[in-house]
């Protein structure tokens, strides 16, 4: 629902730059930008991936 | 025993550490995960919470939030106080917010979290906690807003990772034997399979196969079944080990391995205390 504070795998913190990552990605390669922020292991990496921000989404319903 | 920085500061360590055998070395990452104290939000006290995310789900993300406190706390079950919670044993931070007056959603971070004690800080300020929206709604034929709320006090105590992993200050800590790849400079025909298997990338082939960076070799050993030669092994020193550490941000990681070999010295300790006793009687 809201990204994950940490990643599930090494519990490195991962929300805070959540925002940065999502913003920059509509223009810049996903790559570049978890290099730049600094997300180096794949378990890190993936969690910004594949991550569905669906609280917006529920509002309707809450 | 011998100690190499390869990597060194306040978040992440990197060492080669040489003379000791692998009981040791395991030891010491055991405690570094399980054992070193450190703070975290504990128990939460939700006086009002209309936002989408039910009590557990922010419970549990403000649990997450690595903190810095300037004193070491004690831990709340050595405390004077029995564990009730005192100022030794315990910090408490405040959350209050509001949607928006007008139609439109914020996000609250980890920056509004106030702790109510000046020892405690925030690690990291931008971690999304609760998304706030504020509506309207027809009731009749009034426009009525409808805003969400949230209020709690959050209490961080001392705690180890053995309790609960958000008391872990670690994240990543691990370690593997040092590697050491050796050629046969004589068998070796310079065919390049070693280098094209290597995932790391670690193996030149000019002439013979040369390693670059011998410490980055994840021990696969991928090179010593590709070389149909058998000119390339790869060995596991035993008595060698290259460790590796990084802290979630609450303590430094000089602090985590220091106190963790403090740890590991005083059950040593205490073990031969009471091996003395014992003899004693
Ligand atoms: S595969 Fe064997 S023979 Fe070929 S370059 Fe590597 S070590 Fe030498
Ligand atoms: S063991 Fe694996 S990582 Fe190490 S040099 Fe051989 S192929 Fe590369
Ligand atoms: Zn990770
Ligand atoms: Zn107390």
């Amino acid at each position: 629902m809201m990204i994950p504070v940490r990643c599930f795998t090494c519990g490195r913190v991962i929300a805070d730059v959540w925002e940065e990552f999502r913003e920059r990605i509509k223009t810049e390669e996903p790559k570049k930008v978890l290099d730049d922020l600094h997300i180096e292991r794949y378990c890190c990496r993936r969690m910004l991936l594949s991550h569905a921000e669906i609280v917006e989404d529920i509002v309707p319903f809450g | 025993m011998e100690l190499r920085f390869l990597e060194h500061d306040e978040g992440r360590v990197k060492f080669v550490l040489s003379g000791v055998d692998s009981a040791f070395v395991n030891a010491l990452r055991r405690t570094m995960i399980a054992d070193v104290p450190k703070l975290a939000v504990d128990e939460v006290e939700i006086y009002e919470n209309t936002s989408l995310l039910y009590d557990e789900q922010i419970a549990l993300r403000l649990a997450l939030i690595p903190l810095r406190c300037t004193e070491e706390l004690v831990h709340p079950e050595d405390c004077e106080c029995g564990g009730k919670g005192c100022e030794k044993c315990e910090v408490k931070l405040q959350l209050e917010c509001e949607s928006p007056d007008t139609e439109g959603s914020i996000t609250i971070y980890s920056k509004d979290l106030k702790p109510l004690d000046e020892r405690v800080s925030v690690v990291h300020q931008r971690i999304p906690l609760i998304r706030l929206t504020s509506l309207t709604k027809d009731v009749g034929s009034i426009r009525m807003p409808v805003k969400q709320r949230v209020s709690l006090i959050a209490k961080a105590r001392m705690g180890t990772g053995r309790e609960h992993a958000k008391w872990q200050p670690v994240t990543v800590c691990g370690y593997k034997n040092t590697p050491i790849i050796r050629i046969n400079e004589e068998i070796c025909r310079g065919c390049g399979r070693c280098a094209e298997e290597c995932p790391k990338n670690l193996i030149n082939v000019r002439e013979k196969a040369e390693i670059s960076d011998e410490l980055s070799c994840i021990l696969c050993k991928l090179c010593e079944n590709a070389c149909e030669n058998k000119a390339i092994h790869v060995i596991c020193a035993d008595d060698s080990f290259v460790f590796f550490a990084e802290s979630d941000g609450s303590l430094t990681i000089d602090h985590i391995v220091t106190k963790a070999a403090r740890i590991m010295q005083r059950r040593c300790d205490n073990f031969i205390s009471e091996l003395e006793s014992t003899a004693a009687q």
